[in-house]
């Protein structure tokens, strides 16, 4: 098994939120928090594209790279994790992160910044597997059960693709080489008919 | 002599005793290296009792159903 990754097709994202919504609810995330969030880029004019981002579980990390405490740590798979108990919220890893994925819990009266947060690939974290600790301080390990991420099995257009690095890129090059454009496009034919095809009715016939 | 030995004792000791304390004490954590817990294989459970293979086959066949095109072809048999 290779590394896993997350790869968002622009081309197929609509911009519904059902990943955001479905890590939120997967794992319980405080609000305020947001392990994934969708971005669209152009918003509001004809073209504009939408892609969803959470942490890329970077091959070379810069979150790891800055931390000055040490608390992160990459899984056998290439998952990027931490350990909260090590965290002092320091918010170096969020100003390292291109992709802005280190979260911080900010509520309470005095807007305390707490430890971070960000997307574990529903992988978990150090505690037990399955245990309340980790349920509570990284969520549910949907990994451990021989499931992917909550937010790529629950994206309905499949924008979203999340798992094997070499599945997922095999699954998104025969997409890209089968839909083609405009009556080309995968589905085209079952919603409006072939384009080579004889209307139903001859024109000037009576129906 | 000995006096003047004795006093370079002394003055060494006093001055190890003032600047004892000057020294770098050693890091907690050397840099890129993991200080946390230590996390279990997600295999290593009693859903697939360490059988790594049985959780790459689960793996797979959950990433395989992310592609609607060997969906579609497979319900259309």
């Amino acid at each position: 098994m290779a590394r896993m990754k997350f790869l968002c097709d622009a081309e197929r994202c609509i911009e519904c939120n059902g990943c955001v919504t479905a890590c939120k609810q997967e794992h319980e995330i405080p609000w305020g928090v947001n392990r994934r969030r969708v971005v669209t880029l152009n918003d509001g004019v004809p073209g504009e594209k939408s892609i969803s981002v959470a942490c890329m579980h970077c091959s070379d990390a810069p979150c790891m790279a800055v931390c000055p405490v040490d608390c992160f740590y990459k899984t056998s798979e290439g998952i990027v994790l931490h350990d909260k108990d090590l965290c002092i919220g320091c918010g170096y890893c969020f100003y390292a992160c291109p992709f802005g994925a280190p979260q911080f819990p900010q509520d309470g009266a005095f807007g305390l910044r707490g430890k971070m947060d960000k997307c574990t690939f529903c992988a978990g974290g150090p505690e037990t597997d399955h245990s309340e600790a980790e349920y509570k301080k990284y969520g549910r390990n949907r990994l451990a059960e021989g499931k992917l991420p909550a937010c790529a099995e629950m994206c309905s257009t499949k924008a979203l693709l999340g798992g094997d690095a070499d599945v997922i890129s095999d699954i998104y090059r025969n997409r890209v080489m089968k839909r083609g454009k405009g009556s080309e496009v995968w589905g085209w034919g079952t919603a409006y008919g072939k384009p080579d095809a004889k209307p139903a009715t001859p024109p000037g016939a009576k129906s | 002599m000995t006096s003047i030995k004795l006093i370079a004792a002394l003055v060494t000791s006093f001055l190890l005793l003032c600047f004892g304390g000057c020294t770098d004490k050693p890091m907690l954590y050397k840099q890129g290296e993991y200080h946390g817990k230590l996390d279990s294989q997600p295999w290593n459970n009693a859903q697939f009792k360490g059988e790594r293979v049985e959780w790459e086959k689960a793996l797979k066949a959950r990433s395989q159903g992310q592609d609607e095109y060997s969906r579609a072809a497979a319900s259309a048999r």
